[in-house]
């Protein structure tokens, strides 16, 4: 069969977009947050969902750039339509209506986006905490469940009294709150340990932001050894490390040197510009 | 905790496990049943012996021995020596308390026996808290849902919690199975309503008590929202020093809890939808946030966000936020913390004129505070953006201040700055 045969063209011809697989009354909040003014970089949405009507509409601009196909998200022609192949996230709701099922559901819709682009970064939410361990045997990249968020948002909160407003701070996307920030170590930050970044950074007036830790690649182990895949190729993994320990005895303690490729978690009111403040700085 | 709080905290959970109250009662009835009884037969033998048997007694002190006979035929079912000649009518009378001694015997020895039948059956659920005896700060769990034992590993879990009692409170609480005993350890259970003031003022420490409302499950209907908001209501009337956080299955509700006195409350729809937006957004970031909710990597101990004790440690008093971040980038680089931002204290004036609502509180919690770009001369401590107050970096921090850190654990600055102080 050629190729341009089987193939369904996706319906808009946009990249690098979002998709959201399900639409529920809460999902109100991921637009407003992916389009808030603060997000300098807004990509338009298109979901995917068996009841379009649910979907307001809306003049605001939030839902600017939303856009809608009407079908199950667990079907591969239906997810082509929405140009899967080239959106940069996947966003997999849980199914309001059948919230005992809703799990399950999510595993098919992973499974069929997997088949089509295993390259999109792919969210899940899970409405359970055992159902977590079904999506092993997947490639989704974030898991976020609705239980065990729950479970360890409320002991917190009980124990620390406040932060639960911490979190929502965090979480929330505006110019007034802050925001985790993943960014590319600057060029003339490499080669300087994680203690030196931090004692820059806090020297830094022109941009409130704090160090909270990096991110580094390495080669994925299992048992201390380094697996390789079925074509022999090193398999690497995403090695995060949030407040690292002061004991040089730990290889990502403070006295980690950066290196290329590496990134830095940062709190932050908007996305810093570390990098050209620094190149700023260099000229 | 001291050790007489202990041990009267054994001492009555003892006494509730066996439920020594209740069969005291029942012994007590059955004592005065008894009491009766031989009152009864005593007096039938002696009115029998006298009108019947008058002439083998030679005085009235020969009735007195009845007494004693009864209660021997009564307790022991032995019947009498052959000696005392009865007469008939009195003899059956014996009958009739040597029947009436098995009926006692009987129920005593069942009245034992479903204590121990008690404690057999209930060997697998919870304790049940004992009613005489307030916790000192107990951290009471309201409802039923299926995130109760993670929620109670994950308490148990922190320092913070390791001297609390963990009291479950619901309806049914008595059915909920102990299926962990080495983690649920000190976790008690109190069936009621957990709305009734009753049930309320026996679940209640003595001070310092948080309060977990669970909502229903998420499958439930949006109105599953409203007992959970009927709980923490009645928890504020109640009381209003106890710090309350109430779960809320449906974000739609969150408005309505704006106004009430509630401390805390955490709508887990909107944490998650707003943690997948900034995944979208920023790809990797959830599992940052899996690992300051307290999730383990590897064997690893995650860092969580903590707020220092009060009153702040007197060496930090009257240093700026500024100051203090330096002061932990270098003096106190050993130290595996990330300070993060301040806990701010303000009196019900300083609120009322910044026009802020602060959850029933008087501290305002400063993540990341911002360097001041204008007027050098100016000495406000904060600024007001789109309604919002941010405080700067060269806020003065206050004794009854908070820091807010990111670490393994719970650190005491008091002790950890006189060491250093010390060996400076």
């Amino acid at each position: 069969m050629e190729e341009n045969t089987a193939r369904v063209e996706g319906d808009f011809g946009i990249r690098e977009h979002v998709v959201i697989c399900n639409w529920s009354s809460k999902a109100d909040i991921i637009v407003r947050q992916l389009h808030d003014p603060s997000v300098h970089d807004k990509k338009p949405i298109i979901v995917i969902t068996n009841n379009p009507e649910n979907i307001p509409k809306t003049a605001d601009p939030a839902y600017r750039g939303l856009l809608m196909i009407s079908g199950d998200p667990a079907n591969k022609e239906i997810l082509k339509r929405a140009d899967l192949i080239h959106a940069k996230t996947c966003i997999v709701l849980a199914d309001e209506d059948d919230l005992e099922n809703s799990d399950s559901k999510s595993i098919l819709i992973v499974l069929a986006i997997e088949s089509i682009n295993p390259n999109v970064h792919v969210i899940v939410e899970l409405v359970k905490s055992n159902s977590e361990m079904f999506f092993q045997y997947t490639h989704v990249d974030e898991i976020v469940c609705l239980e065990q968020l729950a479970e360890k948002l409320l002991a917190q909160s009980a124990l620390t009294p406040g932060l639960s407003q911490v979190y929502l701070d965090l979480l929330t996307q505006s110019a007034e709150t802050n925001e985790v920030y993943l960014e590319p170590i600057p060029e003339a930050l490499i080669g300087l340990t994680y203690r030196e970044v931090e004692a820059t950074i806090i020297k830094i007036d022109e941009e409130d932001i704090i160090l909270i830790g990096f991110s580094t690649i390495v080669q994925k182990k299992v048992n201390d050894k380094a697996i390789v895949n079925s074509k022999g190729n090193i398999i690497y993994e995403k090695k995060i490390v949030i407040n690292p320990k002061s004991s040089a005895k730990d290889t990502y303690s403070k006295d980690y040197k950066f290196k290329k490729g590496d990134s830095i978690f940062l709190i932050s009111y908007e996305k810093p510009e570390i990098e050209n403040y620094f190149e700023k700085k260099s000229k | 905790m001291n050790l007489r709080y202990r041990l009267k905290k054994k001492w009555c959970g003892f006494w509730q496990k066996y439920r020594l109250k209740s069969q005291a009662k029942n012994v007590r009835k059955l004592f005065i049943f008894l009491f009766f009884v031989w009152l009864l037969g005593s007096i039938l033998t002696i009115i029998s012996q006298w009108y019947f048997a008058a002439d083998t007694h030679t005085s009235v002190i020969d009735y007195i021995q009845y007494l004693w006979i009864v209660i021997i035929e009564l307790v022991s079912g032995f019947d009498i020596p052959d000696t005392i000649k009865l007469h008939t009518v009195s003899r059956l009378i014996s009958i009739f308390m040597l029947v009436m001694g098995i009926v006692v015997v009987g129920l005593f020895t069942g009245q034992i026996i479903s204590m121990f039948v008690h404690v057999l059956q209930r060997s697998e659920y919870f304790p049940e808290k004992p009613e005489n005896f307030l916790f000192e700060s107990p951290i009471i769990i309201c409802g039923k849902s299926s995130k109760l034992y993670n929620i109670i590993r994950n308490l148990r879990k922190s320092i913070f919690s390791r001297n609390r009692e963990i009291v479950i409170v619901d309806k049914e609480a008595d059915r909920i199975k102990n299926i962990d005993k080495e983690s649920f350890y000190d976790t008690w259970y109190l069936a009621g309503d957990p709305g009734d003031r009753n049930v309320l003022q026996n679940a209640i420490g003595k001070r310092d008590c948080r309060v977990v409302i669970l909502s229903g499950d998420l499958k439930d209907n949006q109105y599953s929202d409203s007992t959970a908001i009927n709980t923490a209501l009645a928890i504020e009337a109640f009381d209003e020093k106890v710090h309350t956080v109430l779960e809320i299955a449906h974000h739609q509700n969150v408005p309505h809890y704006a106004s009430t006195k509630i401390n805390d409350w955490i709508s887990v729809s909107e944490y998650s939808l707003k943690l997948i937006s900034q995944s979208a957004l920023q790809p990797g970031i959830a599992n940052v946030y899996s690992r300051l909710l307290g999730n383990e990597i590897k064997n690893s101990k995650s860092n969580q966000i903590y707020f220092s004790a009060t009153p702040l440690t007197e060496y930090f008093v009257g240093k700026s936020y500024r100051e203090i971040k330096i002061i932990f980038c270098e003096e106190l680089s050993h130290l595996d913390i990330t300070l993060i931002g301040f806990v701010k204290y303000l009196k019900d004036e300083e609120k009322k004129k910044l026009g802020l609502t602060l959850r029933n509180s008087n501290y305002f919690i400063q993540i990341n505070p911002i360097h001041r770009v204008n007027d050098i001369h100016d000495n406000s401590e904060f600024v007001q953006q789109a309604g919002k107050i941010i405080f700067y970096k060269d806020t003065i921090l206050n004794k009854n201040d908070m820091l807010v850190y990111l670490s393994q654990k719970e650190y005491n600055f008091n002790k950890i700055l006189k060491d250093y102080l010390t060996g400076r």
